[in-house]
């Protein structure tokens, strides 16, 4: 079957629908000719928002760029003089942006979300740990408490190192698991939520080191 | 978020918090934890002729977390083993007034009493062989 024949989705506007400009959409939300916002369609993923593919591999400045361009053109001080329905429109959309951005710019939580967009299971959904890891982690907080008791900061800095590098490892089987060439299916989808929910108890512990978690 | 005064108690004057030996026979263990939020828990029950005569946890995790599992500890003594498995989260909620983003922590609590018990009815097995073998 040819890709060209295939029709392309109805649901969203292909162009801008302000009569006066028309331009083509680059995004389903914002013009980027006359600077029209739109109404989002529904259920829009932070990827989507951003109009790039989903994936594990982001160029973070380019991202940053991007959100920065973004904010301005939707920012609510765009619209001031606009109806209220704009007004409105332009703080949804800006405070879709920015939870958009604070996701995919932060390693877990854009891999929770890829996740997320592939159907895979949410950790409420799947509560599984890797053999062995609730054990240590009851003992690293044990250590960690131990440590903010004795006043070591020495210690609980080390624990926050180590506690960060294990996340970061379970990430990167995350990523792993992501690029196989057969994902995405149900137990690859299950074997990356087992890695987040690691990747989650080790966030949680570098939290309580510094003594944010509580 | 403000807490209800019940797990403002437990939270302030947590019940059973400590350990006992793990690696004893009428012991049971269940260490559970929520993979949202990174809490863990320990809950762990002594056995003496099927009554739960003794219950110490040790949580690290939020207020709601901490209450659900002290409550647990102070629910499951004295009843039989059979009737703390009926122990459900839903009477923690109900207890302690936990908004609906604080379930999961009634729901660790229950886990935690069943992975207890499971270790414990699997050392009990282990320590008679003889009966499964015997018939």
């Amino acid at each position: 079957m040819s890709l060209m024949a295939k029709p392309l989705p109805s649901a969203r506007p292909q162009t801008c629908p302000e009569p006066s400009c028309a331009a083509p959409l680059e995004l389903p939300y914002l013009c980027g000719t006359c600077g029209e916002l739109l109404r989002p369609p529904p259920g829009l993923n932070h990827f989507e928002r951003f109009g790039i593919a989903p994936s594990m591999d982001l160029d973070l400045e380019a991202l940053e760029a991007r959100y920065l361009e973004l904010s301005r053109k939707l920012h609510p001080d765009r619209v001031l003089g606009k109806s209220a329905a704009t007004q409105a429109r332009a703080l949804a959309l800006s405070s879709a942006l920015n939870e958009a951005y604070q996701t995919l710019r932060d390693p877990r939580r854009r891999a929770e979300h890829l996740l997320a967009v592939h159907g895979g299971k949410s950790a409420e959904q799947d509560r599984r740990a890797p053999d062995g890891l609730l054990l240590e982690m009851m003992e690293r907080h044990e250590e960690v408490d131990a440590a903010r008791a004795a006043g070591d900061g020495e210690r609980l800095a080390a624990i926050e190192r180590e506690a960060s590098a294990e996340e970061d490892a379970a990430l990167d089987r995350a990523r792993s698991l992501f690029a196989d060439p057969a994902f995405p299916t149900p137990d690859l989808l299950d074997a990356v939520r087992l890695e987040l929910n690691a990747a989650n108890y080790w966030n949680t512990l570098q939290a309580l080191a510094r003594g944010e978690h509580g | 978020m403000a807490y209800s005064d019940k797990v403002e108690d437990h939270f302030h004057n947590p019940r059973n918090v400590g350990s006992l030996d793990k690696n004893s026979p009428d012991v049971g263990t269940g260490i559970v934890g929520a993979p949202e939020c990174g809490d863990v828990m320990r809950l762990q029950l002594r056995v003496r002729d099927g009554v739960i005569e003794e219950a110490k946890f040790k949580t690290f995790g939020c207020g709601s977390a901490i209450a659900s599992s002290s409550l647990a500890t102070e629910w499951v003594k004295g009843r039989t083993v059979e009737e703390a498995l009926e122990i459900k989260n839903t009477q923690i909620v109900e207890e302690l007034s936990l908004p609906p983003v604080k379930i999961h922590c009634s729901v660790l609590a229950e886990d935690a009493i069943k992975a207890a018990i499971k270790d414990y009815q699997r050392k009990q097995k282990a320590a008679a062989p003889q009966e499964q073998t015997a018939s």
